[in-house]
This record gives C-alpha cells, structure tokens and sequence, in this order.
C-alpha cells in the first residue's frame, strides 16, 4: 500500500514550503518512524517521518518550492508498483478551509484507503509562476562548512540527535547470556515435555509454559552501553555539587528499573539497592524511584533511603566497585525480581542480569523489561524526569 | 506583580504549560534538554513545556545553513569565546548570550489544535505584549519573522516541528552585548540592524521581570495556564539580577 508524503500546511499564512533535504536516497528502504525528509517555510523546519515501512520514491526534488498538500514523495510496500503520477490538470485544489488544524495537515495519507481524496494537492507551480520564497537561501554550490557540528550526511546528523537505541531483539533469539536459548541435550523438563519438535517459537512456548507452572527462578542478562548514564551522572554531579550528593550509574540504573516495573504494571515501590563495596554492603529502599525527581531520589539514596531495606520490594545488587563483571541476584521470597550491574568495562559497557519468578512474570515479559531497561540506560536523559 | 496564568484555567483551553526558568546555561545543555522534551511529547508522555533562559555566548546555525555567515574571521570569534552551534530549527544564523531572554517551547500542537504558523505568530505577539510593558512599540516586519521597533530587530524566532511536537522558540534581547552581533549578518541578511530593551527604552530594564511579563503575555495569548516550576535545588544558576 503506497503511502503519501506531502507538504504539510503550517497555517493560513504558508504560500508554500521549500523540499529542504531528502535525509534518505531515492530507493531506499525506511522504517516507520524514520527521519526522511526536511521542509522548511518561514524559519520552522518540518521533519517529515515514514508512516509505514517500505521503499521511499521521490516525487519532488530537494530545492523544490512546492504548495501545501503537494505529495512530495511516496513509501512503497515492497514488490509494489509505482503508481502513475496524476497529470496536474487532473488534480482537485487543495482545500483552504481547514489548513489550520494540525489534524487536517496530517503529514501523511494512505492512497488506498481513500482514494476519492488522493492527492489532496493543487498542481505543482507552473513555470514562470512567482513564487514568493519567505526566505533567502544561500547558493547550493557553497562548500559545506568544516564547523557543521556531526560530521557525515543529514541521516547520521539525525539520528545522532534522536533515534533512541535499538531495542533487544524478540526474546529467545540473541540475547547474550539468555540460558533458556543454550542448547541442553539432557533438560531437565525432558520427561514432563515431548521432545521440543519444530520451530524454537516453539520449544520457546513449551519452557515458557512450564516455567510459569513450576514457579521457577529464571535468569537473564543483557549487555548494556554505560557511557552515556556515566556521563549523565558526570554532568550532573558538576552541575549539583553544591547542593545534592553527586548521582551514580546505579541510581539511573535502579530508576531505569523502577520505570520499566511501573510501565509494566509491576510494584515498583519501594526499591531496593544494594551497593557492594570492597568495605562492605550498603543497603536502602526508595520509595517512588521512578516517579519522584530524579535529584530527590539521589538525595534519598545518599541519606540512607527512605525506609529499611527489608521492606524493598524488589532489588538492585551492584558489584561494580567490586570489579565483578556479572552475577546472578538472588531473588528474596515474595518478591517478583531482582537485577545485578556489574563492573563497566574498557568499551564503558555493563551485564546487567535479571532473576525472576517465573510464576510471576513470563519469559517474554521479562525480556521486554529488560530490554526497557537496557535502553532508558543507554538513553538515560529521558530517566530524569519526574 | 502579577500572577502568571492566571484566569486562563485548563479547563477552559484544554492547554496547560510547565514553566522553568534555567537561569544561564551553555546552549549545549538545553539543546539536548529541549530534544528529551520533544522526544518524550512526540511518544505522549511529558507535557507541554516553556523554558526561559539566557545563554552564555554562543552562535547558532540553522539545519539549510551550516555555513557560519560571518563577518569577521572565524579566529576572532573563537577568541571571544563564542561557541558556534548547528541546531535543527529553521532560519539562520543568530546570536544568544547573556541580557537576551530566550524562550523554548516544547508544544504538542495537535493537542493545542493550533496551526505551526499560528504559533509562531503567537511568539511573536507575546514579545510584543512585553514590549509593550515598557512602552516599546514591537511590530511584525515583511523582512522576516521575528519582532521589530522602528528599523531595529528585537527578537528572532526559529523552530523545529516533529509530529506536531516544536522545539526552539523566540530570543528577545533585553540588554545584550550587542557588539556581538556586528559579528554576523543575524539571520542571514547583512543589512540588518539589530536593537534592545535598554537601547529602546534609554534604561536599564530588569531580566526577571521581563521574564515574568513574557510568561503572563505567553499565557494571555495562548489562552493557557502557565505554571512555573521550581527547578530541583530550587536555585538559579545565573545571575538574574538584572
């Protein structure tokens, strides 16, 4: 199903808007969600994402100064043909009725499920017709300037600025140190189950199944990037050192945690952590981790929590300062998890492992907690807020 | 002194904004502030947000012109101190730094059922009610967006729109080092002339209270309830005694 890309109308005042860069080729293959385009009118720049995944096809050129409602491009289901271009005398006005409601300027339209109103668009600009630019534009043959902050072409730029990290693939297919998934010619569940025929979908079911019957305490673990929480934490501890203890990657971390348990569903307060130091332990519970700021967690955590550990109702055990780089948590009775960090490594990355009762939480939602987890660390800034 | 928002209740718009006011910051820090903001707004959580604050002195390139429009040698801007930024919002180059107001919103659109254009053209009036506090006439000009008095630009707009989400927003000056700006041709157009509050008005006008005027006039505007919000650690980190 061919999807629509067009120029947006910004409002009564827009006369028209400039195709500004195409971040992604001709023929490229986007997925939902993607940066594809820029379109700049009257100092707003307009990211243009793709509705749908497919192949992009530019119907419009970068440099373009195009009306609005004007289809600039197209997402192309794979396989699928390029429609025919509509000849503009064909084509009906754009309507000038409704341009200032955000929901009739939707940025995209699907051409199959109303094709009575594709393209909503008045004819591209006829040669000669004036077009009044809002803005000037520096000559297209000036050579890119040293200073352009990312280097590489407009897509890294973007992505570099926004895309978050990619999530964990769907549990059971490559996550590291996921033991469910290494092969065991002698399993212990050999007698209760059939030999686990056909697909590892499958044999997926079967464990997952039997698991949550058993109640058994199930591990896994997943390697997350600590650079950008270790300088997160850095920022932080510059910018409040005369006011809050300096934060720790392990108080993103358990934030991290309490955030996915709460999304999830899951009683997420109070939070326990757990510091194992060369010296000793240091164990507190916080009340509210994923919900209360940020700063006044970090507070809670350096006077000693909010409540004894014991009461926690689930918890974090870091053995970074240990040195130790993975260990399996115990999980406490009556509690649905608990999760250890170990040690960052020389490329600033950290195993952070899971146990869970299975009779509480299945396989598959524990690999989507985890996976939560292992982005809202590598992408913590969104962890700071209240 | 006047309460900001007030008699604009939510539920009268459907629209509500979370204030901070951040003090002086490097760009930097709220340029990747404003990006969580937005990023979150786009996936539907956060709220709609306004951030004031003054930048320590830095340059700022807009996405089409990467290309610094200088007037002078790259050299004796680094010499000054003056970071040279690339952002995502529209428009050219400008100036920030300390004694100019600027203003980010973080606005879902769609919720506020506002068209882009609209908004910006909101800004624009806002600054122009603030201007009008101090008995300065501000107008829109044919040159190009942003606030005018006479033949002087006051305040410079730019923004980025992400899923009806905006980030950036309008940099009004009140009484900033204005040698800076004969660095650049602001906006990309050499003979602009750039102007002030203080050099407007023949005095000294207070940072704080022009921030506190533009968040009431924002309120008026927008028809909105406007909430400041104290910053964890409850103190500014810049000087606002201006």
């Amino acid at each position: 199903m061919a999807v629509s890309i067009s120029v947006p109308n910004l409002g009564p005042e827009m006369a028209g808007g400039i195709v500004a860069e195409w971040y992604r080729p001709d023929g490229a293959t986007v997925d939902h969600g993607e940066l594809i385009c820029r379109l700049e009118c009257e100092f707003v720049a307009v990211e243009i994402e793709a509705e749908v995944p497919g192949l992009l096809h530019h119907r419009r050129p970068a440099g373009s100064i195009e009306r609005p409602g004007v289809v600039i491009g197209l997402v192309l289901a794979p396989g699928e043909a390029l429609p025919e271009e509509p000849a503009p005398a064909e084509l009906p006005q754009a309507s000038t009725t409704d341009h200032d409601e955000p929901e009739s300027a939707a940025i995209t339209g699907s051409l199959e499920d109303d094709p009575e109103e594709e393209p909503a668009a008045p004819p591209p600009l006829a040669p000669g017709e004036p077009v009044v630019l809002p803005f000037r534009r520096r000559p297209a043959d000036e050579a890119p300037h040293p200073w352009s902050a990312v280097p590489g072409d407009a897509t890294e730029f973007e992505t570099s600025l926004f895309e978050t990290a990619e999530p964990l693939p769907d549990a059971g297919t490559a996550i590291p140190g996921l033991p469910l998934w290494e092969p065991d010619d002698d399993p212990p569940y050999a007698d209760a189950f059939p030999p686990a025929a056909g697909s590892p979908e499958a044999r997926f079911s079967a464990i997952a199944a039997e698991a949550a019957d058993e109640g058994q305490v199930l591990t896994m673990e997943v390697r997350v990037s600590a650079s950008e929480a270790a300088r997160a934490v850095h920022v932080l501890a510059r910018e409040w050192r005369e006011f809050t203890p300096a934060p720790i990657v392990e108080d993103l971390v358990l934030r991290a945690f309490a955030r996915a348990l709460a999304e999830a569903g899951f009683e997420a307060s109070p939070a326990g952590l757990t510091l194992v130091t060369p010296g000793s332990d240091h164990a507190v519970a916080i009340e509210d981790a994923e919900a209360r700021g940020f700063r006044d967690a970090v507070q809670a955590r350096a006077a000693g929590g909010d409540e004894s550990a014991e009461r926690a109702a689930w918890t974090l055990v870091s053995f970074r300062e240990c040195g130790i780089r993975a260990a399996t948590p115990a999980v406490a009775g009556g509690h649905t998890m608990a999760a250890a960090m170990g040690a960052i490594d020389e490329a600033s990355a950290m195993s952070i492992t899971m146990s869970y009762d299975s009779s509480r939480l299945g396989q598959g939602e524990a690999a989507r907690l985890l996976a939560r987890v292992r982005t809202l660390v590598e992408e913590p800034y969104g962890l700071l807020s209240s | 002194m006047r309460t900001t928002g007030e008699g604009y209740v939510e539920g009268e718009s459907g629209r509500s904004v979370a204030v901070y006011e951040l003090g002086t910051t490097s760009y930097g820090e709220v340029h990747r502030l404003q990006q969580r903001l937005q990023s979150q707004r786009r996936e539907g959580s956060g709220g709609d947000t306004l951030l004031l604050t003054e930048h320590r002195p830095v340059f700022t390139l807009g996405r089409s012109h990467p290309t610094p429009d200088l007037r002078v040698g790259e050299d004796l801007v680094r010499q000054y101190g003056i970071e040279i930024v690339q952002t995502e919002r529209g428009g050219d180059i400008t100036y920030h730094g300390p004694g100019q107001l600027v203003v980010y919103g973080i606005i879902d659109l769609k919720r506020w059922g506002m068209g882009v254009l609209d908004y910006l053209t909101g800004l624009e009036d806002t600054v122009i009610g603030v201007l009008a506090d101090w008995g300065l006439r501000g107008e829109r000009s044919a040159l190009g967006r942003g606030v005018w008095v006479g033949e002087g630009k006051i305040a410079s707009a730019g923004l980025n729109v992400r899923r009806w989400v905006t980030m950036h927003g309008i940099a009004l000056n009140i009484d900033p080092d204005m040698s800076h700006f004969e660095f650049i041709n602001p906006c990309g157009m050499p003979d602009i002339e750039m102007t002030s509050m203080a050099a407007e008005a023949g005095k000294q006008v207070s940072f704080a209270e022009v921030a506190e005027a533009f968040i009431f006039h924002f309120a008026r505007i927008f028809e909105c309830a406007a909430t400041p919000v104290p910053i964890p650690g409850g103190d500014r980190t810049g000087d606002q005694s201006r």
